[in-house]
């Protein structure tokens, strides 16, 4: 009687333990400290930067694109776009949508960058600090603080990368230049279209948009 | 006669052990769900301290931003921008800093307002400074001291008594404002000292034309990175809207202060 006592006690504890244990050991494998925060934003920011220096369009695009795809969390951030109508992606279309929304991320980013002058690369990137978005709920969102002083600018941009972790590194979910997100902004802008004429709408409208970046970029050197 | 296999585990307690195990069979993947199902961006959306989005008067709006893109493009943007063209770059930020200087004291009312005290008193440090050692405020002296500069208004200080926003407004030249928004900007225009010294005066030409450079010194820093994002939008009035709810009515930092850094 003792023995089957001792064993029912044993497994409960075993079995009690074992989803924080396998919890516990999922968490692990993801560097969820400030410094790897910190390390992904400051190699997006670098790798942002020499691809900047290419002078053809097209090049400049391509990289871009790599980067969005190595850095940032397309998918979340296009279903966030989107909102419900994600669901009705389907498979096919799904992936298709995601390497639309990669090269137009891309293009807008450069754009974005674009408009702070040549000189970008010539440019300071400052590092303020990384945090999660909430003390006590470090495997959720991180926020890095940084500040672009571009060359020859009057005032400093401010640039905060939110970050999740996946995957066992960090992506990027969303930046907020001077206060304003990417994917908020685009949201809000989508929400129109995808009401009065729905997903294909949509869809046909950014992929439209894409097919124009490029065959701009086709032009040659900018 | 083989001899009788013993078993280390008895019936019952192979029994109590599949039992167990189909219990943390259940609940594992209950955790692991919760874990794996924080969806950042659902995250992201719960963080969010913006006013949400109030347009109940879309169509009015519509019509009153193509208007006044009109104007700005045939209008009001050549004036703003031949009236800066002849200022060289360092005269424009003496402007810039002028209007800041001169915007110093409503911004100390509104930080008392919001029981923002340290605010207040930088605020109040750096008009005195810039006031007396940055010929009344054409260089900004404190903060190449390091006295911070603080930015808010009373369209923050009624949110922060819990005012609502109230509808969205696009206003004919003025461009887009909340109800709220609308009343903090006519409050912050008495805060002024200029302001109050030309209304007392009856110096009607002096405030229009601090009122014409305060507006064009605003619109010519914002003007490139407007004209960038209509260019890119595919619904332009949807995103300067998103923009401006964004800019005016969002309390990010407060999020972000010191209580929840672990840097």
């Amino acid at each position: 009687m003792t023995h089957t006592v001792c064993t029912f006690l044993l497994f409960c504890v075993l079995g009690g333990l074992a989803p924080s244990l396998i919890h516990a050991a999922s968490e692990q494998d993801i560097p969820m400290n400030r410094s790897s925060a910190a390390v992904c934003v400051r190699s997006t920011v670098t790798t942002a930067l020499s691809y900047l220096k290419q002078t053809d369009r097209r090049t400049r695009q391509q990289l871009f694109e790599r980067l969005i795809h190595t850095f940032f969390d397309i998918k979340n951030m296009g279903d966030y776009i989107i909102g419900r109508h994600a669901e009705n992606l389907g498979v096919d279309r799904r992936s298709s949508y995601e390497k639309t929304m990669t090269a137009y991320t891309a293009f807008l980013y450069l754009s974005k960058f674009d408009s702070y002058g040549k000189n970008l690369t010539l440019s300071n990137f400052t590092f303020g600090r990384a945090y999660p978005l909430r003390a006590d709920k470090p495997q959720g969102l991180w926020v890095v603080k940084t500040t672009l002083l571009p060359e020859g600018y009057a005032a400093p941009v401010t640039l905060d990368w939110y970050l999740h972790p996946q995957n066992g590194t960090f992506r990027i979910i969303d930046v907020y230049i001077a206060g304003i997100s990417f994917v908020q902004t685009k949201r809000e802008e989508f929400k129109t279209l995808l009401r009065e004429g729905g997903l294909e709408a949509f869809l046909q409208k950014i992929q439209m948009t894409v097919s124009q970046v490029y065959r701009d970029c086709g032009g040659g050197n900018s | 006669m083989l001899p009788k296999r013993r078993y280390f585990l008895t019936t019952r307690a192979r029994v109590t052990l599949a039992v167990v195990a189909c219990i943390g069979v259940f609940f594992t993947p209950a955790v692991l769900t919760q874990a794996e199902s924080d969806n950042p961006l659902a995250a992201l959306e719960a963080y969010k301290t913006c006013d949400p989005i109030y347009d109940p008067l879309e169509k009015w709006n519509r019509a009153m931003f193509t208007l006044n893109e009109g104007l700005d493009g045939w209008f009001i943007n050549p004036v703003i921008t031949s009236t800066f063209f002849f200022l060289p770059p360092l005269a424009r930020a003496g402007v810039a800093n002028v209007f800041w200087n001169l915007n110093e004291p409503a911004t100390f009312f509104n930080c008392l307002f919001q029981r923002r005290f340290k605010e207040a008193g930088n605020t109040f440090a750096r008009f005195v400074v810039n006031t007396l050692f940055g010929v009344l405020g054409l260089f900004d002296v404190a903060s190449k001291i390091g006295i911070p500069y603080t930015s808010t208004n009373f369209n923050r200080t009624l949110r922060t008594w819990g005012a609502t926003a109230g509808p969205y407004i696009v206003w004919p030249i003025l461009g887009p404002l909340t109800l709220r928004d609308t009343v903090g900007v006519t409050v912050d225009f008495f805060l002024d000292p200029y302001n109050i010294v030309c209304l007392a005066k009856g110096w009607s030409e002096a405030r229009h034309i601090k009122t014409y450079l305060a507006l064009a010194n605003e619109k010519e820093m914002i003007l490139p990175h407007y004209e960038a994002l209509k260019k890119e939008s595919t619904d332009p009035y949807s995103s300067v809207r998103s923009v401006y709810y964004q800019a005016r009515h969002c309390d990010r930092e407060k999020d972000m202060d010191e209580g929840n850094s672990v840097w």
